[in-house]
């Protein structure tokens, strides 16, 4: 029998049922490990103390996007963030900003997903063929490399608990969903700049955006969503002035 | 019961307040507040070239209205956030442009340095024009 004294730490966690008026802050103790991360505390919580906490997960390794949580604060994967940068704690663990509460950690989505499919995140071909597969559209490794890393995101939205024009206008489009509007639009294979146009340089598009950048802070991935908006601004200004002083070289 | 909607979500955001929230939402908040006191500094400017086709008296007048404690802390502080703002915009220019030179992203610094370098430039020959002026 081990006589050795364990570590615990203190865990805030937010609990919100559909039925109460308010959500409150309940506190449980953990044991510390030292490869412990957030989303382990929180399993430990539900499988021993407490069944009745909700929370998403689903990989364990940053991959799936679904934990994210706000950790002391900050939005974090909760499958990265180890305990051991939060001593001596107590760690407070909250849902995502900017999002409808659901239940305990789990956010609503919906809002999210519609803005997502407006910016048509697929190849899209003028001649239709999108879904022929015997197609071969070559890429170069360059061309490839044009809009490799706004294609990393996991939709883990992060950026948009970080955001501070989605936690004021609910129509902005957003951080994530803008970034792979800008990704699509530099694909070499995609001719769906066109049909995307109205939607990313409408008021609720990249132009509300005030370059706060920490989206691109936040982004456990490196998409750097800032980034892709700042230049879709660049390239919608152009196009605008194009449009205004050469009406002869844009397709009708 | 059947059918019965159970979820009744709760709206959380960062609040009016977002951003003394944590240091860099206050640097972008300084940053995007500085456009005030520029945004004035011009207008003073304006005034200032119209004054100078006015009688001696008005124009001079206009002057002492600048020279006022009150202004000179407003210019002092519009100096400071013009600082900002020119140094914070500078450095972000690498997200902003992507330039690319066979196939590669160019470094952000080959961004960077032209504008602080121009900067310098410019900043340099305004000075060697105000020192020439007043010389003559």
């Amino acid at each position: 029998m081990s006589t050795a004294i364990e570590t615990m730490v203190k865990f805030e966690v937010f609990r919100y049922q559909p039925d109460w008026d308010e959500p409150t802050y309940q506190v449980y103790d953990v044991p510390y490990r030292e490869d412990w991360v957030v989303l382990d505390a929180l399993n430990y919580i539900k499988d021993t103390i407490d069944g009745s906490l909700t929370y998403r997960w689903s990989c364990r390794m940053g991959v799936c996007g679904s934990c994210g949580a706000m950790v002391n604060g900050y939005p974090k994967l909760t499958c990265a963030a180890f305990l051991s940068e939060y001593l001596p704690g107590p760690i407070r663990v909250e849902p995502l900003v900017n999002f409808n509460v659901e239940r305990d950690l789990v956010t609503d989505l919906e809002g999210f997903m519609e803005k997502l499919e407006s910016v048509q995140p697929w190849i899209i071909r003028e001649d239709g063929a999108t879904d022929d597969l015997k197609s071969e559209y070559l890429q170069t490794p360059s061309q490839h490399a044009a809009y490799q890393q706004f294609s990393m995101c996991i939709n883990c939205l992060l950026c948009y608990a970080a955001c501070p024009v989605s936690s004021h206008s609910e129509e902005f489009i957003g951080p994530a969903a803008l970034a792979l509007a800008q990704r699509y639009n530099l694909d070499t294979r995609d001719e769906g700049v066109e049909q995307r146009r109205d939607v990313i340089l409408k008021d609720e598009g990249i132009w509300e955006c005030s370059f706060v950048g920490e989206c691109s802070a936040v982004c456990p991935k490196h998409v750097d969503p800032a980034g892709a908006i700042q230049q879709a601004k660049m390239t919608g200004a152009i196009d605008y002035y194009r449009r205004l002083l050469m009406p002869w070289t844009v397709k009708s | 019961m059947d059918g019965e909607v159970l979820t009744q979500p709760t709206f959380r955001s960062l609040g009016w307040t977002w951003w003394t929230r944590r240091p860099s939402y206050l640097l972008v908040f300084l940053r995007e507040t500085s456009s005030v006191f520029i945004a004035v500094q011009v207008v003073l400017v304006l005034v200032l070239l119209h004054k100078a086709g006015q009688p001696a008296a008005d124009y001079q007048a206009y002057l002492d209205f600048l020279w006022n404690p009150g202004m000179v802390v407003f210019h002092v502080v519009s100096i400071a956030f013009a600082l900002l703002h020119t140094y914070t915009w500078f450095n972000l220019m690498p997200q902003t442009v992507a330039i690319r030179i066979r196939g590669r992203r160019i470094p952000g610094l080959l961004l960077v340095a032209p504008q602080f370098g121009g900067w310098a430039v410019v900043t340099g020959l305004i000075i060697a024009w105000v020192w020439w002026v007043g010389a003559g």
